[in-house]
C-alpha cells in the first residue's frame, strides 16, 4: 500500500494487556485463544452476582520503569508508562524496553481514558476523611487529576513537545489518534505516542454490575461475555494500556524503516443521548451512527467496503450493543457481512474503555503483518442479524491488506479506523 | 498580523459563564471591574478538619432554569457547563432543537446544524462530587447502593456528551481533561476542528465542580490561602479553590459574517507545551510556560510589541506567580515591563479546568470594552514579581491583542491569543 498525504505511519507499538505484556506476548496469546478473563483478584466480588474480570496479573512496573520512583503513581500511571516504555523500545513489535525519547521537543503524547482517575479520587478522599485531611498522604493527590499518567510519562521519558489527555468513551484512544493526526499535520511535532489506558477499579466494577451491564450481573444470567454469541449476557470489565508511535509518511520515506502499518482513514459519529439520561438508547440512531463511522473511515482511505479484508469489531458481549454493531456491519458490507472474517478480542481482553481502541489497533497489526485473525474463544453461534459467519472459535488465516477497526459507545462516541498493510 | 482568508479565521460569537462572582457574563464582568470577589465560608462539605475554610463556590445558580426537569440526574460540572453553553449559544444568536432553554431575548438568527456543531470541554476532575459521596456510606456500604450507578454514569466524558445532549448536536465531541490548563486546551482543540473544516460551529470551554478532594489536595501541598487570594503580592499565601464554567461559541469569520452574527473577538492562535519536569511543580526556569507563549505568538503571527494585555494564570501561590513572571520576562524581554498583566483569580478563585475558559472570556471582554480587569487584593510589591499587575483598579486602554496563560499539573501549559477583529 502506497501511503498518501492523510496517512499516519505506526512506527512502533507498546501493549500491556490481560493476556500478555508486550505486543509479542499479547499476539501469541490471542492466536492461541488464551483469554485473560478470570475471577477478579484485585478486589472482593463475593457479595456480587458476577466475579470475573480481564485483569493484568503478576504485573511489575519496575521491569519497564527501572530506577524511577513509582510509589506516588496510580495503577493507571503504571500501566500507561509501561506501555509508553514499550512503544519507545526498539521500534519494532518485539518491544524492547525504552528509556528516553529521541527528540524530546519534537515528540508528543496523547492519551485517552474514561475512568482513569476514579480509584485515585476515591482512595484519596476516603483516606482524607478517615485519617483527617491534614494527614492524608499528599503524594496521592496528583493521581486524582486525570492527566497525571500522561504527565508521569512525559517526565519519565522526557516527552516535551506536546501532552494532552482526551476522553470520549470507548473510542477515547481513537480520539487521541485524531488529535495526534492534527499535531503531526500542524508540524509542531514529528512523532506522537497516541493511545489509551484504563485500570481495573472495584468502584467502576460495582457501578457496571448494579447497572446490569457486566456478564452475569443480572439475576439468573450465566457469566458469559463472548462477543456476538447467542449466550452472551454482558461484557467483562478489563484493564490495559496501549500506545502506538505515529509519524508522518514523509518521515518514513526519508530513510526511516518501514512502519508496522498505516492508519489510512479515520471516521467518527456522535450520538447525543437524552439530557439527564446518559443510558437512554435510540437503537436506529445508534446503528446509523456506527455505519456512518465505518463508511467515513473507509472513504477517507479512498477505498470501498469491498476492499476491507477483516474487521476488528468493538463487540464486547453486550446484548444490545453487539446486535447493533452486527446490523451496522450488514448496512456497510451488505451480504458480505455474513462471510468477512471478524476478530472480537474483547472476549479475551475485556472491555477496557479508554484503552480499548489502542488494544484493538495492536491486535489488528497481527492481522496485517501475519495474516492471522485470532479466534473468539467460547463462540458457538450468534443470534445477531445478519448472522456473522466470520466470527469463529478457530484461528483464521487471510492475506489482509486493509483492516477496519471499530470502537463504539453506541450512545455517545463512535469511531472507526482503516488500517492498511505497509509492505 | 498575517493575512488569512476569512474561512481560516476563527472568531468568538458567544460567551457564557457561571461563576462565584455571577451566574451570567454581565454580572461576572461587572464584578471583575468592581472588585467583588466570590470568597466565602465553604458550604459544600464540612471543613472543620481543615486549616482553611474559605472557597469560591457558585451560589445563586439553579440549573433547572435552563435545563428544566432533566437536571436532577446531571452532576454538578455538567450542570455548570451545559448552562454556560446555553448562555453562550443564546448570546451568539443560535437556536437549537434540544431541551435546553434559551437564556436571552436576542432573536435567534439561525438554527444550528447539528452534525456540524462540535463540543470541546476541558476539566480537571470530571465529576468528583459523585465520587466524594462514597466515604459517607463507606462503613456500611452495600453493593446495591445507587451511589455506584451514578459513578459509572458520570465518567469525565459525560460532560461534553451531556452538553451535546442539551442542544442535540452531533459534531465531534470530546472532553479534554488536562487539569488546570484544560479550558485553553479545549479552545485550541475547537480551533483546529473549525480550521480543518471538521465543524462549522464549536462550543469550547471548561468546567469544574467544587471538589473536596481538590480542596484536601491543595491544602496538603500547602498551596491554599487561609484568607484572600493575592496574586503577585509579596504576602501571597496561596490559591483559593473555586468552581464554575465558561463556554465560548467559536466559528469561522466567514460563517459569522454570512449569518450577520455579532463578533466579540478573534482567536488568533495558541501554543501548547509540556514541562516534562515535575508532576505538580512548575519548571524552575519557566521553560514550558515561556515555550507555550512563544509558540502561541508564532502561531498567531503576532509580534511582541503587538501584545496589549496578558491575562496571567496567576494562582496566588508563591511558586506559580514567581515562575510565570520569569517566563513572561523571558519571552518579552524589556517589553515585559510595559505590558499590563493581571489575574482574575483574586476574585473567582481557581476554577481549575474552567479557569482558562473564564479567563478567555475576560480577555474577550477586555478587547471589546477597552478595559483591563485588574489584579485585586494587591498591596505589597514582590521583588521577584516586578511587572505591571494592574493593581486594584480597572484600566481603560485599547486592547488589541491579549495573551491568555494557563498552567497545570502534569506540566501541561497552554497560551491562547485573542485579538480585536480587524
Amino acid at each position: 500500500v502506497i501511503p498518501s498525504a492523510g496517512h499516519l505511519g505506526i512506527a512502533s507499538c507498546g501493549v500491556v494487556s490481560a493476556v500478555g505484556v508486550g505486543w509479542e506476548a499479547m499476539a501469541r496469546a490471542l492466536v492461541e485463544g488464551r483469554s485473560g478473563v478470570a475471577p477478579a483478584a484485585l478486589f472482593d466480588t463475593r457479595a456480587l452476582r458476577c466475579h470475573t474480570a480481564a485483569e493484568i496479573r503478576d504485573f511489575d512496573p519496575h521491569a519497564f520503569l527501572a530506577g524511577k520512583p513509582l510509589r506516588g503513581m496510580s495503577r493507571s500511571a503504571h500501566l500507561a508508562c509501561s506501555a509508553v516504555s514499550l512503544a519507545l523500545g526498539d521500534g519494532g513489535v518485539a518491544g524492547a524496553v525504552g528509556g528516553s525519547c529521541a527528540d524530546p521537543a519534537r515528540t508528543g503524547i496523547v492519551a485517552g481514558t474514561v475512568y482513569g482517575n476514579v480509584n485515585s479520587v476515591v482512595r484519596f478522599d476516603v483516606e482524607s476523611q478517615r485519617e483527617g485531611p491534614r494527614f492524608v498522604d499528599a503524594t496521592l493527590f496528583p493521581n486524582t487529576v486525570i492527566n497525571s499518567p500522561a504527565g508521569f510519562a512525559s517526565i519519565y521519558f522526557n516527552i516535551a513537545g506536546s501532552n494532552t489527555t482526551i476522553s470520549g468513551g470507548i473510542s477515547s484512544s481513537f480520539a487521541a489518534i485524531d488529535y495526534a493526526a492534527g499535531l503531526l499535520a500542524s508540524g509542531s511535532v514529528d512523532s506522537v505516542l497516541a493511545g489509551g489506558f484504563e485500570e481495573l477499579s472495584q468502584w467502576v466494577y460495582l457501578g457496571l454490575h448494579n447497572g446490569g451491564r457486566l456478564a452475569g450481573s443480572r439475576a439468573g444470567d450465566s457469566e458469559n461475555g463472548t462477543p456476538f454469541d447467542r449466550r452472551r449476557t454482558g461484557f467483562v470489565l478489563g484493564e490495559g494500556a496501549a500506545f502506538v508511535r505515529l509519524v508522518r509518511p514523509e518521515t518514513v520515506q526519508s530513510g526511516g524503516r518501514a512502519p508496522l502499518a498505516w492508519i489510512a482513514g479515520r471516521g467518527s459519529a456522535f450520538v447525543p443521548g437524552r439530557l439527564g439520561e446518559p443510558e437512554a438508547v435510540d437503537a436506529g440512531e445508534v446503528r446509523e451512527a456506527m455505519a456512518r463511522a465505518m463508511r467515513e473511515a473507509i472513504a477517507a482511505a479512498h477505498l470501498s467496503p469491498a476492499d476491507v479484508d477483516v474487521v476488528w469489531a468493538s463487540a464486547s458481549g453486550s446484548r444490545p450493543q453487539d446486535a447493533l454493531e452486527a446490523a451496522a456491519l450488514g448496512d456497510v458490507f451488505g451480504p458480505r457481512a455474513e462471510q468477512i472474517p471478524i476478530a472480537a478480542a474483547k472476549g479475551s481482553l475485556g472491555e477496557c474503555f479508554g484503552a480499548s481502541g489502542a488494544l484493538q489497533i495492536a491486535g489488528a497489526l497481527l492481522t496485517l503483518r501475519e495474516g492471522l485473525v485470532p479466534p473468539t474463544p467460547g463462540f458457538i453461534d450468534t443470534d445477531c442479524v445478519p448472522p456473522l459467519g466470520g466470527v469463529c472459535s478457530c484461528l483464521q488465516r487471510i492475506e489482509a491488506r486493509h483492516v477496519l477497526v471499530n470502537a463504539f459507545d453506541g450512545l455517545g462516541n463512535n469511531a472507526s479506523l482503516l488500517l492498511s498493510r505497509a509492505e | 498580523l498575517r493575512a488569512r482568508p476569512d474561512d481560516e479565521r476563527i472568531v468568538v460569537t458567544g460567551l457564557g459563564a457561571v461563576t462565584s462572582i455571577g451566574s451570567d457574563v454581565e454580572t461576572f464582568w461587572r464584578n471583575l471591574l468592581a472588585g467583588h470577589g466570590g470568597a466565602a465560608p465553604i458550604t459544600s462539605f464540612d471543613t472543620s478538619g481543615y486549616k482553611t475554610h474559605i472557597g469560591c463556590e457558585v451560589r445563586d445558580f439553579d440549573a433547572t432554569n435552563v435545563l428544566g426537569e432533566h437536571v436532577s440526574r446531571l452532576s454538578r460540572a455538567t450542570q455548570l457547563a451545559a448552562t454556560a453553553a446555553a448562555m453562550s449559544l443564546s448570546d451568539a444568536g443560535w437556536s437549537w432543537s434540544g431541551p435546553a432553554r434559551a437564556t436571552s431575548q436576542r432573536p435567534a438568527v439561525q438554527p444550528l446544524d447539528a452534525l456540524r456543531t462540535a463540543v470541546s470541554i476541558g476539566t480537571t476532575l470530571g465529576e468528583p462530587q459523585i465520587l466524594e459521596r462514597m466515604p459517607e456510606t463507606w462503613d456500611d456500604w452495600r453493593p446495591e447502593s445507587p451511589v455506584w450507578q451514578g459513578l459509572v454514569d458520570a465518567p469525565c466524558s459525560v460532560i461534553a456528551q451531556q452538553v451535546a445532549a442539551a442542544f442535540q448536536v452531533r459534531g465531534p465531541n470530546a472532553t479534554i481533561p488536562t487539569a488546570c490548563a484544560a479550558g485553553n486546551y479545549a479552545i485550541a482543540h475547537a480551533y483546529e476542528l473549525l480550521r480543518s473544516g471538521r465543524a462549522d460551529v464549536a462550543l469550547a470551554g471548561g468546567a469544574d465542580a467544587f471538589s473536596r478532594s481538590a480542596f484536601t489536595g491543595f491544602s496538603r501541598l500547602l498551596a491554599m490561602s487561609p484568607d484572600l487570594c493575592k496574586p503577585f503580592d509579596r504576602n501571597r499565601r496561596g490559591l483559593l479553590l473555586g468552581e464554575g464554567a465558561g463556554v465560548l461559541v467559536l466559528e469561522t469569520l466567514a460563517g459569522a459574517r454570512r449569518r450577520g452574527a455579532r463578533v466579540h473577538a478573534e482567536v488568533l492562535g495558541y501554543g501548547l507545551s509540556c514541562d516534562a519536569y515535575h508532576i505538580t511543580g512548575p519548571h524552575p526556569e519557566g521553560q514550558g510556560a515561556s515555550a507555550a507563549m512563544t509558540k502561541a505568538l508564532d502561531s498567531a503571527g503576532v509580534r511582541l510589541e503587538d501584545v496589549s494585555y496578558i491575562n496571567a494564570h496567576g494562582t496566588g501561590t508563591v511558586h506559580n506567580d514567581r515562575i510565570e513572571t520569569l517566563a513572561i520576562k523571558k519571552v518579552f524581554g524589556k517589553r515585559a515591563y510595559d505590558i499590563p498583566v493581571s489575574s482574575i483569580k483574586a476574585l473567582t478563585g481557581h476554577v481549575m479546568g474552567g479557569a482558562s475558559a473564564l479567563e478567555a472570556i475576560a480577555c474577550t471582554l477586555a478587547i471589546q470594552e477597552g478595559v483591563v480587569p485588574p489584579t485585586w487584593n494587591y498591596e505589597t510589591p514582590d521583588p521577584d514579581c516586578d511587572l505591571d499587575y494592574v493593581p486594584n483598579a480597572p484600566r481603560h486602554i485599547p486592547v488589541r491583542v491579549a495573551v491568555n496563560n494557563s498552567y497545570a499539573f502534569g506540566g501541561n501549559n497552554a497560551s491562547v491569543i485573542l485579538g480585536a477583529v480587524s
